[in-house]
């Protein structure tokens, strides 16, 4: 069995794989022996494949075993699964998942002052998520959420305004708000965060129609 | 549920705990975020838990633990696709790193260099050719250790795995700073 040029260069990443047959790796040796461009395509499949390997993967601090299974205690023994979303029901309701991010409490960020207007059917539970970058780990952080007329968070029916601490771990924290539109009408979800003397305060325009299907657009808010 | 008992924790974290690393390092290659990577284990844990007398039963864990932390992606993956709206300022992920951004050429080694290109290509692949990529040529998954995660025909892993180089090979081409900076470095032979 003898190989051309191209017919070694489709193989090559199989052969640096060691995944031909004994026929193939054997022709594809015999050509790479007298084939200097060949040998070149095959070392730059070689300086590809360990870039690829040498690609680095951040590094979990010493306590992060200790913190999966304290979540896991903590959720299957009646207490909360997310100490960001103490008091709150996570359990993931069908439909929409509305994602707010934002950077807090980095002076030299600019604030995205884009607010969402989300239109949901009536009855329908979804789930608004507010998502926190925080720069680093920040205890005693209030947060308060206020929810239109229209709108129930789902287990705190007869609650409109809910204020409670908690504390941010450093980058990523995802607040997730189930809710259920219970009558037609219009308002603003507004969540805010204090820390110290800061603040900040997301805002979601919430329209509930009667059981159209769900459409939603962007439209700019003024922040606090 | 049954009724938990401080020894099924014991148990549960006993057997985990060796895989926790390992199934964080798949997370990330996975999620490409640290948090993100973070997250995605704790959800496995949390779902896995309830089942800790199958999982006791099970031989070898590895492979079976990454089939799951895989389906918890792809599941979490297709609820964020679901979102109207799209995730603003995932600024830590690694693989969003623009080349020549960062650094001045001077400042970089031709390693760095090709990370950097190489962490951009990936960021320009399909979801599919990424994962594939990343399980394969990342992190060394056999084809058929992939074909036990994915559920998908040998045959086609391959062919997928096939288009996924040749487009990062294109990709990486395309990737012209670098490119620029490495006929310069040639040419005055730094």
């Amino acid at each position: 069995m003898k190989m051309n040029c191209s017919e070694t260069r489709v193989r090559l990443d199989d052969y640096y794989d060691d995944e031909l047959s004994v026929l193939e790796f054997r022709a594809v040796n015999e050509h790479l022996a007298s084939c200097d461009e060949c040998k070149h395509e095959l070392q730059a499949v070689d300086a590809l494949r360990q870039a690829l390997r040498d690609m680095p993967v951040a590094e979990v601090d010493d306590e992060f075993e200790n913190r999966i299974f304290g979540e896991v205690r903590k959720h299957y023994s009646g207490a909360s699964s997310s100490r960001f979303a103490a008091g709150f029901m996570t359990a993931m309701a069908a439909g929409l998942a509305l994602w707010f991010a934002t950077s807090i409490f980095i002076p030299q960020l600019p604030v995205d002052d884009a607010s969402q207007v989300v239109m949901v059917a009536l009855n329908d539970a979804y789930e608004v998520r507010l998502k926190f970058d925080a720069p680093v780990d920040l205890e005693q952080v209030t947060l308060s959420i206020d929810l239109p007329d229209n709108i129930e968070l789902e287990g705190y029916a007869d609650r409109k305004e809910l204020t409670w601490q908690t504390q941010l771990k450093q980058g990523q924290n995802i607040l997730a708000l189930p809710l259920k539109a219970v009558a037609i009408g219009e308002g603003e979800l507004v969540a805010q965060l204090f820390y110290g003397d800061k603040s900040r305060s997301f805002r979601v325009i919430l329209k509930t129609t009667g059981n159209d299907a769900l459409i939603y657009q962007v439209r700019k808010f003024n922040s606090v | 549920m049954w009724p938990i008992r401080r020894s099924d924790h014991q148990l549960f974290e006993q057997l985990m705990r060796p895989h926790l690393k390992y199934l964080y390092r798949l997370a990330y290659r996975l999620t490409g975020q640290q948090h993100a990577a973070e997250d995605l284990v704790q959800e496995v844990m949390l779902k896995l838990f309830p089942r800790l007398e199958e999982i006791e039963k099970i031989e070898k864990l590895s492979p079976w633990l990454s089939k799951v932390l895989y389906r918890v992606f792809i599941d979490q993956l297709r609820k964020d696709k679901r979102s109207p709206v799209d995730l603003i300022g995932d600024d830590e992920s690694i693989y969003e790193t623009q080349p020549g951004k960062e650094q001045q050429p001077a400042e970089v080694t031709e390693s760095e260099i090709l990370q950097k290109k190489i962490q951009y290509a990936v960021t320009h692949l399909n979801e599919d050719q990424r994962i594939l990529i990343m399980l394969h040529d990342v992190e060394g998954y056999s084809l058929l250790e992939i074909q036990q995660i994915q559920d998908v025909p040998l045959g086609t892993l391959k062919s997928r795995l096939n288009r996924a180089r040749a487009k990062l090979r294109e990709i990486l081409k395309e990737v012209e700073p670098y490119a620029t900076y490495e006929r310069v470095k040639g040419v005055r032979g730094i």
